[in-house]
C-alpha cells in the first residue's frame, strides 16, 4: 500500500506501481487539470508539485510516491479563494491561447518563483522549459515578472 | 448600415430552459428564405444566446476555439448588436446542428460550424451581428409593453432597456416576455454605426482564461462519457502498411483489457481522411491499454512506401526541377524576357515536412448505437467528422450528436477528422462507447504534415533595374494528393497561390508545379503554403536587393508600385491591395526604426506577406552568436486585417504567430526513413522553448474600414524570412532551407 496526499487529501494506492502519476491523477482522481502532452517528461504539460519540487508527472511512477505531498493545478488555490498570484497574472496579462500547456506552465512557474523571487530574463530562460506551441512565451515572460512583483508586495 | 429581410417571428425560435430565454439562430437570415408555413414547423434551429433571469448571458459559439480567440471575438459580434453587457457573458460551444433544406440536402442548422483558414470572423461578421440585432429588437418590443410605451421612446444599454423617463428593466427580467414577441413581417435589423460600438474594437480579454488557469475540464482529453472504455491504437509504422498477422494472447490476458479489434486500412478513394491500418486495444484505463498495446506481437506489411526517406523526397524534387512541369500561370513571354534581360538571378529554397505538434494529442469519444452516433472531441471541422461517421456507419447524419470541445491547439491538424473516424470505427467494431487517446508518438507519426518542397526562383531585370520577368517553380509533395475528387492537375492550388506578389506586377511571369510522389499524408498547417511561399519569395526579395545594391524595403515598395487593387482568385481574395501591403511594410519599418541606429552587433531584416485576406509585415532584429547561431531580440510588426474586432486578440495572435513561426523555422523537420516517421517525440522533434522565443514584440495595428479578415495565421509567414534576411544583414550566411538550426538525431 502506498500512501500519499493529493491537494491535502490522503489517498491509499495498491494498484499497478509502474503506472505514471499523471494517469492516476487524471483517470482515478479526475484531476484533469494536469495534462498529457508527451509522456516522456519533455513538454511539461503534466507538471505538478511534489513537496518543494515541480515534477513532470508522466515520468514519475506510483512506486515513488509513498509519503509524498502532491499539489495539482486544482489545489494551487482553493475553490472560491483568491487565485495564486501567477494564476492572477495569467488572467491580467491574458496569457493563454489554446491554454492546454498553461496549467503545467503555472505549476512550473509557481515553483520556480519560490527559488527565484525576483528572476532575471536569463533566470527565466534557464528555469522555464515547458513547451507552448501557440507561442505565448513573450506574454508569459511579462506575466512572470508581474507575478514576482505581486508576490514580493504580498510578502512585504 | 446593413439591413436584412426577415419575414416573421417564426424565423426565430424562443423557448425556456431553466428559467432562461433562448434566442435561437434565425436560420433564414443565413440561408435561402423558406416560406412562413415551413418555418413555423422548423425544428431546426440552434440557440445562439441564452438570457438568464439574473441577467447573465450564455453565448453559444459556432466556431471551435483552438486558441485563436473566437470564443471571445464571435461573442463580441453578437453582444455588440444585442447591446448587452459583455462582462455578463460566458461562452459555450454550440452543439453541432444540421437540417435538411427544401431540396432534401443536408445543410447547417443555424450557421456554419467550422474553424479554419482564418474564416471564423469574416464569415460571422454579418451573421452574428444581425442575429444580435434581432435579439435586441425582441427585448425592445417586450420593453415597450412593460413600460406601456412606444419602442421609439426606448433605448438599450448594457443589458437594460431604458425608458425615456429614466426607468430601466434588465434583459433578464424581460427575457420571458421577449420570448412571446413576434417580429413584424418586414422587420429589418439595422446594425449600429461604427462610432456607436462599445464592444467591437475594444480590447476584450479571453473568456475562458479563468477556467484554463484553474484546470477546469475544457478539452477533448478531459471529457468523460458514461461507460466509455479507453482505446489506444497500434498503427502501422509504415506509410500505407497494414497488419499481416498479430498474436494478441498476452495483451488479452492483461487484467482490465476489454477487447482488441483490427482496423483495416480504409479505402482512400472513399474517405478523404487517411487512416493508418492497425489494432485497437480497448481497456478500462489508458495505462492498461498502453501496456496491452506493448504486448501485441504484430507483423506489419511494409506497404508500398518502405523505401521512402527524407533524402529520397529531396532527390525527387531536385530531379523534377530539371524537367518541365505543369504551367499553372503564365503572363507575357517569360522566355523572351529572359533572353533580353540585363540581369538574371536564380535561387533555390527548400522546405521540409513539418508536424502540427499541437500540445493536446489527438483524442476523441465516440459511441455508435443502432440508430445514432455520438462524437465528442477536439474538432475544427465537426462536419467532416459527421460525414466520416455517416460513411463508416451507414447511418443518417442529420441527428448525430456531435459536440466539439475547446481544442488544445488546432493549427489545421483537426480539420482532418481522422481521430473521430478512428474512434467511430472502434466503437462500431466493439459495440462500446470509446474514448480514443493517441500518444505523442502516435500523434507525430500519423500527422497530416505540412508539404515539403523545393522552390526554384528566377527574376530578370533590365539595365534600369526594372523587373521584367519572374518564375516560381515548385516541386513538392501536394497537400491535396489524397483528397477525393481532385485531379493531379488541381493539386497545385493548395501549394501555390498564383495571384500572390509579385503576380500582376511583372509583365512576364511563369509559375510551374511538379508533383513529388510520397506516401506521407499531407494537410493544412497554420497558414498552409503561405509559410513556405512567404519564406521563399521574401528571402528572394532580399537576395535581389543585394544583387541590385538596393535597400530591401525600397525594392519591395518599388515593385509594389502605386496603390491599386489586383485580382486574387484564391482564398483570401477577391482583391489584393498593393497599397495595404505597402502600408504595413512602411508601418513596420517605422515602428522598428528601419535604417536608424540599433544596438551594436544587431541587424534588421524585413518581410511582408498577404495571407487569407490579411496583410502583415515584420522587422526582425537579430544578433549573430558563435557557431552559426543567432538570437532574435525583437520583432516589430504591422498588421492590417480590416476592421479590428478584438485588438487584444490581434495582439495575441501577432505574438503567437511570430513565436510559432520562429519555432517552425528553427528546428522543426519531420524525418522519414524506411517509410517511417522517425522523430516521433519532443526529444527528437525540436520545438522552441521560452529561452529562444522573441522577448520583445512591438505591434502596430492598422486602423481600417475594410471588412475584417481573420487573424489566426497572418503573422506567421513573414517571420522566417524577416529573421533570415536579418541574419544576412548582420553578416551571417543566407539560409535557403529550414530548419535553420538542424538537429542531428
Amino acid at each position: 500500500m502506498i500512501t500519499f496526499s493529493v491537494n491535502g487529501k490522503q489517498v491509499n494506492f495498491d494498484g499497478d506501481t509502474t503506472m505514471p502519476l499523471l494517469w492516476y491523477l487524471r483517470e482515478e482522481l479526475k484531476f484533469i487539470g494536469t495534462k498529457f502532452g508527451c509522456g516522456i517528461g519533455s513538454c511539461g504539460a503534466c507538471t505538478v508539485h511534489i513537496g518543494q519540487q515541480a515534477i513532470r508527472s508522466c515520468s514519475l511512477t506510483m512506486a515513488e510516491l509513498d509519503g509524498q505531498n502532491i499539489t495539482t493545478i486544482e489545489g494551487l488555490a482553493k475553490e472560491d479563494e483568491e487565485l495564486h498570484p501567477v494564476q492572477q497574472a495569467w488572467i491580467d496579462f491574458d496569457v493563454p491561447q489554446c491554454g492546454y500547456c498553461q496549467a503545467g506552465q503555472i505549476m512550473a512557474i509557481t515553483n520556480f518563483l519560490k527559488d527565484n523571487p525576483a528572476p532575471t530574463d536569463e533566470d527565466i530562460d534557464e528555469g522555464i522549459t515547458n513547451l507552448c506551441r501557440c507561442g505565448t512565451y513573450t506574454r508569459m515572460r511579462k506575466a512572470i515578472h508581474h507575478a514576482a512583483a505581486l508576490m514580493a508586495k504580498k510578502g512585504a | 448600415m446593413t439591413a436584412v429581410q426577415l419575414n416573421r417571428r417564426s424565423f426565430l425560435s424562443y423557448s425556456f430552459m431553466s428559467g432562461a430565454l433562448i434566442v435561437s439562430a434565425p436560420s433564414l437570415i443565413f440561408s435561402n428564405p423558406l416560406n412562413a408555413a415551413e418555418a413555423e414547423d422548423d425544428k431546426t434551429i440552434s440557440p445562439l444566446i441564452q438570457i438568464n433571469e439574473d441577467n447573465s448571458l450564455v453565448f453559444f459559439n459556432p466556431s471551435p476555439d483552438m486558441g485563436q480567440g473566437v470564443h471571445t471575438s464571435l461573442a463580441m459580434l453578437f453582444i455588440e448588436e444585442m447591446d448587452a453587457d459583455f462582462d455578463l457573458v460566458s461562452v459555450k460551444s454550440l452543439s453541432y446542428g444540421l437540417r435538411r433544406n427544401e431540396d432534401g440536402k443536408i445543410t447547417w442548422k443555424a450557421v456554419p460550424q467550422f474553424s479554419g483558414g482564418s474564416t471564423s470572423v469574416p464569415r460571422n461578421w454579418p451573421l452574428l451581428r444581425q442575429a444580435g440585432a434581432v435579439a435586441r429588437q425582441l427585448l425592445l418590443q417586450a420593453g415597450a409593453k412593460h413600460f406601456d410605451t412606444d419602442i421609439s421612446k426606448l433605448k438599450t444599454e448594457k443589458s437594460y432597456v431604458i425608458n425615456n423617463n429614466g426607468k430601466r428593466i434588465s434583459y433578464g427580467e424581460l427575457a420571458r416576455a421577449a420570448g412571446a414577441e413576434y417580429l413584424k413581417k418586414d422587420f429589418m435589423p439595422e446594425l449600429k454605426n461604427r462610432k456607436d460600438w462599445s464592444v467591437i474594437g475594444k480590447a476584450q480579454k479571453q473568456k475562458d482564461t479563468r477556467d484554463i488557469v484553474t484546470g477546469k475540464p475544457l478539452y477533448g482529453m478531459d471529457m468523460d462519457y458514461p461507460g466509455a472504455k479507453v482505446a489506444v491504437m497500434a498503427r502501422s509504422p509504415y506509410l500505407d502498411g497494414y497488419v499481416e498477422s498479430v498474436d494478441d494472447t498476452a495483451a488479452r490476458a492483461l487484467d482490465g483489457v476489454v477487447d482488441i479489434v483490427v482496423l483495416d486500412r480504409p479505402d482512400t478513394d472513399k474517405f478523404y481522411t487517411y487512416l493508418a491500418a492497425g489494432i485497437a486495444v480497448i481497456a478500462d484505463s489508458f495505462w492498461i491499454a498502453l501496456k496491452a498495446r506493448d504486448l501485441l506481437k504484430i507483423t506489419w506489411n511494409k506497404g508500398p512506401h518502405s523505401e521512402e526517406s527524407s533524402a529520397s523526397l529531396r532527390q525527387q524534387c531536385d530531379d523534377l526541377l530539371k524537367t518541365n512541369g505543369q504551367i499553372v500561370r503564365s503572363d507575357g513571354n517569360f522566355d523572351m524576357a529572359i533572353a533580353k534581360a540585363d540581369k538574371i538571378i536564380t535561387r533555390t529554397y527548400k522546405l521540409p515536412l513539418v508536424s502540427h505538434a499541437q500540445l493536446e494529442p489527438q483524442n476523441c469519444i465516440a459511441h455508435v448505437r443502432k440508430d445514432n452516433v455520438t462524437i465528442i472531441g477536439p474538432m475544427q471541422s465537426p462536419g467532416s467528422a459527421s460525414r466520416l461517421a455517416a460513411g463508416i456507419t451507414g447511418l443518417d447524419r442529420l441527428n448525430f450528436d456531435i459536440r466539439y470541445t475547446r481544442l488544445g491547439g488546432g493549427f489545421g491538424r483537426r480539420l482532418t477528422s481522422d481521430h473521430a473516424a478512428e474512434a467511430v470505427t472502434i466503437s462500431k467494431l466493439s459495440g462500446l462507447p470509446i474514448k480514443l487517446i493517441w500518444t505523442r508518438e502516435d500523434d507525430l507519426s500519423h500527422d497530416f504534415y505540412r508539404p515539403m518542397g523545393h522552390h526554384e526562383m528566377t527574376a530578370a531585370f533590365d539595365k534600369h533595374g526594372k523587373m521584367t520577368a519572374w518564375a516560381h517553380r515548385l516541386a513538392g509533395t501536394p497537400k491535396h494528393h489524397r483528397r477525393n475528387g481532385e485531379t493531379p492537375e488541381e493539386y497545385f492550388s493548395s501549394d501555390l497561390y498564383i495571384d500572390d506578389f509579385p503576380a500582376g506586377l511583372v509583365d512576364n511571369l511563369k509559375v510551374e508545379y511538379f508533383i513529388a510522389k510520397s506516401g506521407t499524408p499531407q494537410g493544412s498547417w497554420r497558414a498552409p503554403a503561405h509559410t513556405a511561399n512567404a519564406f521563399v519569395v521574401q528571402s528572394f526579395m532580399d537576395e535581389i536587393a543585394d544583387e541590385l545594391d538596393e535597400d530591401p524595403l525600397t525594392l519591395r515598395l518599388r515593385l509594389l508600385g502605386p496603390a491599386r487593387e489586383m485580382k486574387y482568385d484564391q482564398h483570401g481574395g477577391p482583391i489584393y491591395d498593393t497599397g495595404r501591403m505597402t502600408n504595413v511594410l512602411q508601418q513596420a519599418a517605422k515602428l522598428a526604426g528601419w535604417g536608424k541606429e540599433i544596438p551594436e552587433g544587431r541587424a534588421q531584416g524585413i518581410a511582408g506577406h498577404f495571407t487569407f485576406g490579411g496583410y502583415c509585415a515584420l522587422v526582425a532584429e537579430v544578433e549573430l552568436m558563435p557557431d552559426n547561431q543567432f538570437k532574435v531580440h525583437k520583432v516589430s510588426g504591422a498588421i492590417d486585417v480590416g476592421i479590428v474586432v478584438n485588438p487584444a486578440g490581434v495582439l495575441a495572435q501577432m505574438e503567437g504567430g511570430i513565436n510559432d513561426g520562429l519555432s517552425a523555422a528553427l528546428g522543426q523537420e519531420v524525418q522519414i526513413e524506411g517509410g517511417q516517421m522517425i522523430n516521433d517525440n519532443f526529444d527528437r522533434y525540436h520545438m522552441m522553448r521560452l529561452a529562444q522565443s522573441v522577448p520583445v514584440i512591438d505591434v502596430h495595428i492598422v486602423d481600417s474600414e475594410a471588412n475584417p479578415s481573420g487573424m489566426g495565421e497572418m503573422s506567421l509567414p513573414p517571420l522566417a524570412p524577416a529573421v533570415t534576411n536579418a541574419i544576412v544583414r548582420a553578416g551571417g550566411k543566407r539560409h535557403r532551407s529550414h530548419p535553420l538550426q538542424p538537429v542531428k538525431l
